[in-house]
């Protein structure tokens, strides 16, 4: 193939790659360069070495086909696709705004729910590039991978219901936080426990409300790592040793474990109060509370979300093109 | 006058003796009109789309050492399309040749 032609070609293909199916453009740039081949092929008797040139010069210039080509299958001007992903984008936005509203306390993999969020926005963002530039599978593979990210932060935010405002590193901690002129200690251990102080967190506010006289805490011990944990629960000053808690482990298994911990701690303190049944009963439907709520809202947002923001980006493309073929976009007639 | 200068219309006509390929169309429709002034490549959109329309038949030929070659035929919606244009070009010839005065085209120069 003449140096000439093949520039030509190129250059053909550089202005139609991403806005014509490939097949399609790899038989268009065929049917050019049979044209180009023959068209040299009739001229170089006449012209000689400069026959290619003539027939590249006969044939017209690659922008303007390329133009003209895509106007015929009413493709719209890139910025005109534009428009998919800008919609995308402030539709990302929008759905972190409204996270943050209301999951602002919700944590997935000690990062807030709203961060994770706008994490997993990215594959759905570049899946809304994709379709842009017609890249339907490219965009259906990384909406896919935008419903695992979401499945997997749904399923990292069920072992984790509340966290405490404050950490410390590895070794316990006391923590003052005053509520309703009543100071209330906690000492927690760092990670392992973290989850487990949002279900105790509960306990001993539903506590301390109905007995805001008391002083309630608890102190609890690394122990022998990794899952040996001595521990102690203190309730009004009553101490309730727990024993140790083997094989511990964070997670849905953690958080009942501590949760019937708490519990029978409870119980006990209860019974030395004359405490009725009521209480426990409500402590326990407190607990309860963070997990359905949070875990059924999450699996419905996130999933439902990841779904629905493609099927949205699907119709917007598809209006776009719409739009575009009922504006006749700058289509023109073949002639002078 | 119904008629007018088409590209479409002296594809259709370059088509009716039988295959041809773009270059081929190109070479025959060359010095018959100044529809291809800015460039024998803007006939391309005109034949896929005519090709979409169904008015033509596409085949590609294998050319060892060569890119394949695209040629076209007339569909039967491309010659109705034909005689259709036929039609209309004698409508219009008769028409401007009134206002024009001068010889008369014959049936057979209508025909052709």
């Amino acid at each position: 193939m003449h140096r000439k032609v093949g520039w030509y070609i190129t250059d053909l293909e550089s202005r139609l790659t991403g806005r014509m199916p490939k097949d399609e453009l790899a038989r268009f740039l065929d049917e050019t360069e049979d044209h180009l081949c023959s068209s040299a092929e009739d001229l170089e008797p006449e012209m000689g070495s400069n026959a290619a040139v003539e027939a590249v010069t006969r044939f017209g210039r690659p922008g303007t086909l390329a133009r003209r080509t895509l106007q015929a299958r009413y493709v719209p001007p890139p910025y005109w696709r534009a428009a998919t992903p800008v919609i995308a984008l402030i539709l990302v936005l929008v759905c972190s705004l409204a996270a943050w509203n209301s999951f602002d306390d919700v944590r997935v993999l000690g990062a807030p729910f709203p961060q994770v969020l706008a994490i997993a926005c990215i594959p759905f963002l570049l899946a809304a590039l994709a379709l842009a530039r017609q890249r339907v599978t490219l965009a259906l593979a990384v909406a896919s991978t935008l419903g695992g990210v979401c499945a997997a932060a749904i399923l990292a935010a069920t072992t984790i219901s509340v966290d405490l405002d404050f950490q410390t590193g590895g070794t316990p901690a006391t923590i003052q936080m005053p509520s309703r002129g009543l100071d209330r200690k906690l000492t927690f251990m760092e990670r392992s426990a973290r989850s487990a102080n949002g279900m105790m967190e509960s306990l001993f506010n539903t506590a301390k409300d109905r007995y805001d006289d008391k002083h309630v805490s608890w102190a609890g011990d690394n122990g022998t790592p990794p899952f040996q944990v001595p521990v102690d629960v203190f309730i009004d000053g009553w101490g309730v040793p727990m024993g140790e808690v083997k094989e511990f482990r964070t997670g849905p298994e953690a958080q009942v474990a501590w949760f019937h911990l708490g519990r029978a701690a409870l119980a006990k303190w209860q019974a030395s109060r004359g405490v009725g049944e009521g209480l426990v009963q409500e402590m326990r439907a407190q607990v309860a509370r963070p997990w359905s709520a949070r875990f059924g809202g999450v699996l419905l947002g996130s999933l439902g979300a990841g779904a629905q923001m493609l099927l949205l980006l699907m119709g917007v493309n598809e209006l776009a093109l719409l739009l575009a073929r009922g504006l006749r976009f700058r289509r023109c007639r073949e002639f002078a | 006058m119904a008629f007018r200068s088409d590209v479409e219309a002296l594809v259709l006509g370059a088509l009716q003796d039988g295959a041809l390929h773009g270059y081929g169309i190109a070479k025959r429709l060359r010095g018959t009109s100044k529809a291809l002034a800015i460039g024998e490549g803007q006939l391309y959109p005109v034949l896929h789309r005519m090709e979409a329309e169904g008015l033509l038949a596409a085949d590609w030929i294998d050319q060892p050492g060569k890119p394949d070659r695209k040629t076209y035929t007339l569909t039967e919606a491309g010659r109705a399309a034909l005689a259709k244009s036929r039609a209309e070009w004698k409508e219009f010839a008769a028409g401007v040749g009134s206002v024009l005065g001068g010889p008369k085209l014959s049936e057979r120069a209508c025909d052709a």
